[in-house]
């Protein structure tokens, strides 16, 4: 190399590091620290004495000592929706005393965003730009002529500016702020169109406090919160199921209503199974009643004959796959499991008639059949095989078939062994929740020491990616990623967690390893607990009451999903199951 | 290898990049197409072939660094506003920084180094 080179390469490191030295410290925002709790107990106090006519209390030394190093955002909101927007600077007390003034409708809920610091904001770097406002935490504030407008967190959320910026190719995956969005609504406030703001004006971000009055949702793991949580979110379901056994899919709570996204035929059977799981795990009559409803309602509309014999298959737009057949059995099997029910049984033994058919030589299934050709296709789907695995072993209780166990023992070896082989297949996996509760399911009856040694992998290489406390900007311990950008979702969470309760179960014999589990199950479980909507950030909701007992898809996000609902719910009543298994347990050998 | 840094750049940016964002398309197309016109240039030995390839090479060696540079101050840059990255978050990255540095600055270097051979 010469000597030319040489220098240049080392200017470029040293030029590089002083770079990014200069850049962290411009994009670190130092916050100030928030007010006290007993502030913030006399600013609601305040708030509602004014509404109520009560004379208001004397604030504490914290409230008139506390200097806030930017101003107070007052969001109101009614049924979801911001009517009033109050910014007061100066001295704390004065500023919430000015705020209570403002006349405001009774059901209106106040969300106060107390700035505590800002930074500049990168705008036109696609991507780094859409990252530029940490979603939850950060708003954006306009300065044009002398005039300031704030956009807080809350009001963020609401106008859904947060976490949608840039798809990704994974299914629900997307991320980054919306900033358009933001400097369009300040533009607005500022009554200049967004160029004028972007050329003439300044547009920084803030850190914020956001603080309200909803009841923060108990996030302790024991079997009764357990059990409260998966009992709500069963009821949340039943209360959107229609009368004829379809579920609202996707709900949106700040609409309070239904969107309109296509049905999905295999969610729909997910949620059928949790409801019946709830009907035994949690002795809840009417959750067996939605299950019968919604099971018919397959029954009726979609179960077709799918080859020769009494094979049935479930059809969904014209499309048959082995996802919907391999839920809607599994949803029949953990009906049967409460009471026999003859046409439940008929469509089980359909169905895993129809699951047979459908697999390969080598064990695999083909996941599509050709309703018009009346032959399967080749082709390969996310989750359908452990769908299909899990299906075949649980049916096999039920229906006592050997050729169930027999077809599921063959693609289990396929999806624990071949399956999943090949370079660097030890440090990277799939979403392999479905499989690893066919293992579990599967580990009383055949030999699962390949597919335990798999789904211990699986759980240990997920272990390695869960959030503990205080690693991302956000109350997410116990969720799942692989950095802060992308917010976490919870659905992953959840199912993890049911797959990781089974590998549990199998590790009876491994108390050290079944420790590390316990704890990421339970981290996981107190995550989906802080974030079910128990209310949830209920000034966002149309109906804080409908939506009661929901689960979101990620913490920003304002919709419930059936399936966000039923793996939540089915990971708590499991795990609820467990620890009161293991308690009863310790008491017998304590009085023995 | 003009020619494969050439493929690889081309192919790189215009098929593995989700967006189009003219401050990287417009350079990174400029250099693989130079580096093409380079592999022809010196497999049917122009007598201006090495003067080019060495152009071309220098240059594919600063925006290699540029980008190194920019993709090292973008990473601070989210550790900065976001805090700790998680331990999935900082593999992450660093498996970015171990993937691309070969590439963008140890290939350029090679390049360089045989050319003054």
């Amino acid at each position: 190399m010469t000597l030319g080179v040489s220098r240049a390469l080392r200017a470029w490191l040293v030029l590089t590091t002083i770079g990014c030295l200069v850049i962290y410290a411009n994009a670190r925002i130092d916050t100030s620290d928030p007010p006290s709790d007993a502030a913030m107990t006399w600013a609601w106090a305040t708030i509602h004495a004014q509404h109520s006519g009560e004379p208001a209390p004397a604030p504490p030394e914290t409230a008139t000592n506390y200097a806030p190093s930017g101003p107070i955002v007052a969001s109101t909101f009614v049924r979801g929706r911001l009517v009033d927007h109050t910014v007061e600077s100066g001295d704390f007390v004065g500023a919430i005393r000015r705020i209570a003034n403002v006349p405001r409708d009774k059901k209106a809920k106040v969300v106060l965003s107390v700035v505590l610091g800002e930074g500049p904001l990168t705008m036109g770097v696609p991507i780094l730009s859409a990252l530029s406002v940490v979603p939850l935490r950060e708003g954006v504030v306009a300065r044009l002529n002398g005039r300031q407008e704030l956009l807080p967190p809350a009001e963020m959320r609401a106008l859904d500016l947060y976490d949608g910026a840039v798809a990704t190719p994974l299914p629900d995956l997307t991320f980054g702020t919306r900033i358009e969005g933001a400097v369009a609504l300040l533009a607005r406030r500022l009554s200049t169109d967004p160029e004028t703001l972007m050329r003439d004006g300044t547009l920084v971000r803030f850190v914020s406090t956001t603080l309200t009055q909803e009841p923060e949702a108990s996030d302790s793991v024991v079997p009764e919160v357990l059990t409260r949580a998966a009992t709500e979110g069963a009821r949340f379901l039943l209360r959107h199921q229609q009368r004829d056994g379809r579920y609202t899919y996707v709900y949106d709570a700040r609409t309070g209503k239904p969107r309109n996204d296509p049905y999905n035929m295999p969610r729909h059977a997910g949620t059928t199974y949790f409801l019946a799981q709830m009907a035994h795990m949690a002795n809840m009559p009417e959750a067996r009643d939605g299950a019968i409803r919604a099971l018919q309602w397959t029954a009726t509309r979609a179960l077709r004959r799918c080859g020769d014999g009494d094979a049935r298959c479930v059809e969904s737009d014209g499309r048959v796959d082995v996802g919907s057949a391999a839920l809607t059995a599994v949803a029949a099997t953990e009906l049967l499991k409460s009471g026999e029910l003859p046409w439940v049984r008929e469509v089980l033994t359909g169905l895993t008639a129809f699951l047979r058919s459908m697999q390969r030589p080598d064990g695999e299934l083909m996941h599509v059949y050709d309703l018009v050709a009346h032959q399967p296709v080749d082709v390969q789907l996310l989750y359908y095989s452990g769908e299909a695995a899990f299906a075949l072993l649980n049916a096999h209780r039920v229906t006592k078939d050997p050729r169930d166990l027999e077809a599921a023992k063959r693609l289990m070896a396929h999806l624990t062994g071949d399956g999943w082989s090949f370079f660097g297949s030890r440090y990277y996996f799939g979403e392999e929740h479905w499989t690893c509760l066919a293992v579990g399911e599967a580990a009383d009856r055949i030999d699962v020491s390949r597919g335990a040694e798999f789904c211990e992998r699986w759980a240990q290489f997920n272990r390695a990616v869960q959030y503990g406390a205080d690693q991302t900007p956000w109350p997410i311990a116990g969720t799942y990623g692989v950095g802060p950008v992308l917010l976490p979702r919870l659905t992953p969470v959840a199912s993890r967690t049911e797959a990781a309760i089974s590998i549990y179960e199998m590790q009876r014999a491994k108390p050290q390893q079944q420790a590390a589990l316990k704890k990421q199950i339970e981290a996981g479980l107190s995550a989906l607990l802080r974030f079910r909507w128990a209310p949830g950030p209920s000034y966002l909701f149309f109906s804080p009451k409908a939506a009661f007992g929901g689960m979101t898809g990620s913490p920003s996000d304002t919709v419930a999903r059936n399936d966000f609902v039923q793996h939540a719910g089915s990971a708590m009543i499991r795990w609820a199951r467990v620890l009161r298994d293991e308690e009863s347990g310790r008491q017998q050998s304590r009085s023995r | 290898m003009h020619g494969v840094v050439g493929v690889m750049t081309l192919v790189g940016v215009w098929l593995a990049l989700p967006t189009r964002w003219i401050w990287v398309d417009a350079p990174a197309t400029l250099l693989g197409c130079a580096s093409l016109v380079s592999c022809v240039a010196l497999l049917t030995s122009r007598h201006w072939a090495l003067r080019l390839a060495r152009a071309v090479t220098h240059t594919g060696l600063v925006l290699g660094c540029l980008t190194v540079t920019l993709l090292a101050w973008s990473a601070t840059q989210l550790v900065g506003q976001y805090g700790p990255v998680g331990g999935g978050g900082a593999l992450l990255l660093s498996a970015i920084a171990a993937l691309l540095l070969p590439y963008f600055v140890g290939l350029p270097l090679l390049q360089h180094w045989l050319l003054r051979r």
